[in-house]
């Protein structure tokens, strides 16, 4: 009986304080109104590309004067919805997430259209076709930036094929999300038109000895693979481990090797000759556009009037080792790929009235390693 | 003499063994007040109070079947298993008939936590290993199946509302709290942990208890796996990835014993995964990065059981 | 002599019936030499890796750390090779795998709580660790001319010296009947005058240098090592465990030595085996569940087997007579 007093005296004194704590005064400013958007990301995860993601986010999110609001996340379907249901919580007016699969927005949707928060998404298309009817018609889907998976898997496949590859291992991220079933798909349909045989794919490998592993397999089970494709992984040091394992067979530089998704590795092994191609880059623009897109919608001025504002964005091609360079100093740095002045003034409308879906089109065509040198390079 | 040695912190009041006694329940308390603060009252505010009811909902309805296993002296790797490959079942289910969602799960769960309580029971699999054994299996055969992701019915979610969660809380909570401290079954697996021999002796079914224990978490995640299933609305497979850690952080938050028998309480289940939901919550409020909060996490789950820790009656620690 | 004979051929039958099954299903792409001269290199650092896990297993302390202390110590022997060369990343790796192995082993000691709990505490807290030891890409990398443990015949060397390590120190030293002794029963081990926590600490330590050694292969071999976070290390001491059960299984007719080996390479046969067949990856997980669990029943289940056996022999004899 006396701890339940203890207790009940503890808590009530607390939640008293707290109530005090909490008390602020609100600046008026010419900007937009304050706002804070909500996004789910493992910062746990210290690889470059990961933390770049999160930096262009934040980037175009304090562009517009507003506050990032950050919750750890497996990025699973399931973790997802349970952060989204903590960022309502929080009084956030926007979310951005990498939905886990399409079957899980209209639970999204559904949550964030009862507490009136706009939400948006990163790197994922929408495939399925009802539940993309559906989701454009929503008025609490502010839309999103993502790159052409199955194309780009598909434009890979007849690109090694002209290099001569006929037999191909496959890498591939997770079954079931969005991203790794269309580039299974394009890399099916690139395979078809070119005539190459897709001899294995192995899936969800995420540590280096697991990637030695599969390599090597392919390597004994396959005599005839001249071709290597990561179609995409989480697995850190990726395609040194590839590498690796190709010249500890004496097949570097024979068995060509290609990947979607750029990372910080790959210059050596161009400039060596045994990496051969890499589509990507989209990394940092897709995340940063997006946010973009959702700041706008919550600001009041959206991009587009009706409907949501998807952005395509093409993907750039890796060619030599100091493109690679610049693509590690300038795209995985501290550094956003467009700054927060650049952001304000080419791509929140508030400030910019001129921005409708033709002018980021264009800008987003101009968008390459090169243009961000260009621009950053002091 | 023991007691004379232990300190008193008002006449007649806290005593080193009330103390230890409670230890979970003032962990929980530090953990709400501490964070309380810090966090400006945002905690126990109401939005965020659902908020932790939510993160803590599918691991306290575990944790509370899991004391059974735990009570015997066992452990359950594949918990996170049997909801992944009960919710990808009752996903399929769905396509014939929303109807059988909820049954399907419950069905499968159970047809799993069998498999696992008869390879520990008859056939005398060491838990961990039998458990991690058919968690393999089971992982597997889900992404086998699924081959991605498989949708349900927007409409189920209908079931991930608030009110219909508290029923089934507080449903779980009532029956396992019935089973635990007021039936013959609860005291048979503390006593089959304490010592299966004599147990065995004073006329207890070894193996029956055994299996029902296993049968009792597999049903239990065939539940959660439901939950899960109407509340993103699609099975994939990563449903139920690392949900054995969480389960198991959980119920040694709470200052559960792996060692089994008698001093398994069944009120560390619930304490320790609403401790450990209010942790989670109060440090992601605060803004503490991915990486401080996992360290933060391992140093407590420490912290706990050293302070915790029944060293006199536990004999060999292993 | 001939005792020898039958229980070599007995162990290596493991291994060949699953070799047999898969060259059943896959002839043409199973029946050459690389293949299996693959499977025997992918088995080598797993079966160290294993070898560092069996002591502490066999005094009955279960450990999660492996992982992240096999990412700790390549970590940082990475991270010397790169400043002292080989001799760096030998050391860095060497020292520090023993080096948090002792640190592991003596809280064990002192703060004497289950060793499930403290090791899965100490898991979260070491991948951080080894997180901020990677530094800004999450993984290190080495040069190639440091990689040279990493291919055959040096591996191969490695493996056998390791292996020739474990077989002293688990059959002939003080240690390993302590080690037996505290395994079979904690309490009558300290009643003779055992030292059981030195005991364990010994495992730990002991397990460390194999681990530094696991950690150098695993360097070599990938050319990289990458830190793991969200306990994602701890899956790592799975297949290691499968394997040290199953040789615990092949006890009775080999040594623990060679039967992690056998088993790994067992295990091994089957992943390239699948891979080979082209089956999607995700039998791997189905198939080893069933294998790890039909073993575990047979073993489990020895006395009652036996009892079979012998009940149909006498079944047998009446017959006859």
């Amino acid at each position: 009986m006396k701890l339940k007093k203890i207790t009940a005296c503890v808590l009530a004194a607390t939640m008293t304080a707290s109530l005090f704590a909490g008390m602020g005064v609100q600046a008026e400013s010419a900007d937009p109104e304050p706002f804070t958007i909500g996004f789910p990301w493992d910062t746990a995860n210290t690889d470059p590309t990961w933390i770049s993601i999160y930096n262009n986010v934040k980037a175009a999110v304090e562009a517009a004067g507003g506050e990032l609001v950050n919750v750890e996340t497996d990025n699973s379907a399931d973790g997802l919805i349970d952060n989204v249901s903590e960022l309502i919580s929080r009084d956030v007016d926007g979310i951005l997430f990498m939905p886990a699969s399409d079957s899980m927005l209209p639970t999204v949707d559904a949550m964030c259209a009862d507490a009136g928060v706009y939400w948006g998404t990163i790197f994922r298309t929408i495939s399925d076709e009802d539940i993309q009817e559906a989701m454009y018609s929503s008025d609490w889907f502010a839309g999103g930036c993502h790159e052409d998976d199955e194309a780009c898997a598909a434009d890979i496949v007849k690109s090694m094929s002209e290099m001569g590859v006929t037999d191909l291992g496959v890498i591939n991220i997770a079954k079931g999300d969005t991203s790794s079933d269309l580039r299974d798909k394009g890399a099916a349909e690139g395979a078809e038109e070119a005539g190459v045989n897709i001899l294995n794919t192995t899936y969800d490998i995420s540590v280096t000895t697991d990637m030695t592993k599969t390599i090597e397999s392919y390597i004994a089970a396959y005599p005839e693979m001249n071709g290597i494709l990561v179609l995409g992984t989480y697995c850190e040091a990726a395609i040194p481990t590839i590498e690796k394992a190709l010249a500890d067979h004496n097949k570097a530089g024979e068995i060509k090797v290609g990947r979607i998704d750029f990372e910080s590795s790959l210059g050596d092994y161009l400039h060596e000759g045994t990496f051969h191609v890499s589509y990507g880059g989209q990394q940092q623009i897709d995340p940063l556009m997006s946010a973009v897109i959702l700041v706008n919608k919550v600001i009041g001025t959206p991009i587009v009037e009706e409907g949501p504002t998807n952005i395509i964005t093409p993907y750039l091609e890796l060619t030599s080792a100091e493109e690679a360079a610049d693509f590690n100093d300038y795209f995985l740095g501290d550094e956003a790929v467009y700054t927060a002045d650049e952001i304000k003034d080419s791509m929140i409308k508030y400030y910019n009235a001129d921005i409708d879906m033709d002018y980021m089109d264009k800008l987003i065509a101009t968008f390459s390693i090169a243009d961000v040198v260009s621009r950053h390079s002091k | 003499m023991e007691n004379s040695k232990s300190f008193t912190a008002a006449k007649g009041g806290l005593t080193k063994e009330k103390f230890l006694n409670n230890f979970a329940f003032f962990g929980l308390l530090l953990v709400l007040v501490l964070f309380e603060i810090l966090t400006r009252g945002k905690l126990l505010g109401q939005r965020n109070l659902m908020n932790i009811f939510n993160n803590f909902f599918s691991i306290a309805l575990c944790a509370m079947m899991y004391s059974f296993v735990m009570a015997l002296g066992e452990l359950d790797l594949s918990v996170g298993a049997i909801v992944g490959f009960s919710a990808a079942m009752a996903a399929f289910a769905s396509e014939i008939s929303i109807y059988l969602i909820l049954p399907v799960a419950l069905i499968t769960g159970l047809l799993i936590g069998l498999i696992n309580g008869f390879a520990t029971a008859y056939l005398r699999v060491e838990s961990f290993i039998g458990t991690l054994a058919v968690s393999f299996v089971f992982r597997g055969l889900t992404t086998y199946f699924l081959n991605g992701s498989v949708g349900i019915p927007i409409a189920m979610r209908a079931f991930d509302k608030d009110w219909v969660k508290i029923i089934a809380l507080l449903l779980v909570l009532t029956i396992s709290y019935l089973l635990y401290e007021r039936c013959a079954f609860g005291k048979h697996c503390r006593a089959v942990g304490a010592s299966h021999e004599a147990a065995r002796q004073s006329g207890v079914n070894v193996q029956k208890t055994r299996m029902a224990a296993f049968a009792l978490v597999g049903l239990v995640c065939g539940l959660v796996g439901f939950f899960t299933l109407v509340r993103a609305c699609t099975a994939s497979s990563k449903t139920g990835n690392s949900f054995e850690f969480d389960v198991l952080l959980a119920v040694l938050f709470g200052g559960m014993p792996l060692s089994g028998g008698w001093p398994v309480k069944f009120r560390a289940a619930v304490i320790g995964s609403i401790a450990m939901a209010a942790l989670k919550s109060g440090m992601s409020l605060i803004g503490i990065d991915g990486l401080t909060q996992q360290v933060v996490e391992g140093v407590i789950l420490i912290a706990v059981v050293v302070l915790s820790f029944d060293r006199r009656n536990a004999g060999v620690i292993k | 002599m001939k005792k020898f004979l039958i229980n070599t051929l007995k162990t290596l039958s493991l291994p060949v019936i699953v070799y047999l099954v898969f060259l059943v299903i896959c002839f043409e792409r199973f029946s050459n030499w690389n293949c299996v001269y693959t499977i025997f290199l992918q088995s080598i650092i797993p079966t160290i890796t294993a070898y560092s896990v069996a002591y502490g297993n066999i005094c009955g302390v279960f450990d999660f750390t492996i992982g992240s202390r096999l990412i700790i110590s390549g970590v940082i022997g990475g991270l010397l090779a790169s400043k002292y060369g080989m001799a760096g990343m030998i050391l860095g790796a060497l020292v520090s795998a023993v080096a948090v192995s002792a640190v592991t082993g003596i809280l064990n000691w002192y703060l004497r709580i289950p060793s499930l709990v403290l090791t899965m505490g100490l898991t979260m807290i070491f991948e951080i660790a080894g997180t901020r030891l990677a530094g800004h890409y999450g993984f290190v990398q080495i040069d190639t001319k440091y990689a040279i443990f990493g291919s055959s015949p040096n591996i191969v060397i490695i493996f056998l010296l390791a292996a020739a390590l474990f077989y002293f120190i688990f059959n002939h030293t003080v240690f390993s009947f302590h080690m037996r002794a505290v395994g079979s029963n904690e309490n009558v081990a300290k009643n003779s005058g055992i030292k059981t926590d030195l005991v364990k600490l010994k495992s730990f330590v002991y397990g460390g240098i194999f681990l530094g050694t696991a950690a150098i292969l695993t360097l070599s071999q990938s050319g990289s090592v990458g830190a793991q976070t969200n306990l994602g290390s701890v899956t790592i001491v799975f297949k290691p465990l499968i394997s040290i059960l199953l040789a615990l299984v092949l006890q009775r007719i080999c040594d623990l030595t060679v039967g992690i080996f056998i088993a790994q390479f067992s295990l091994n046969i089957i992943f390239i085996g699948l891979i080979a067949a082209g089956l999607p990856d995700t039998f791997q997980n189905v198939v080893l569940g069933f294998f790890l669990l039909i073993v575990m029943i047979l073993f489990q289940n020895s006395d009652r087997i036996e009892a079979l056996r012998e009940k149909s022999k006498a079944h047998h004899r009446a017959a006859e007579e």
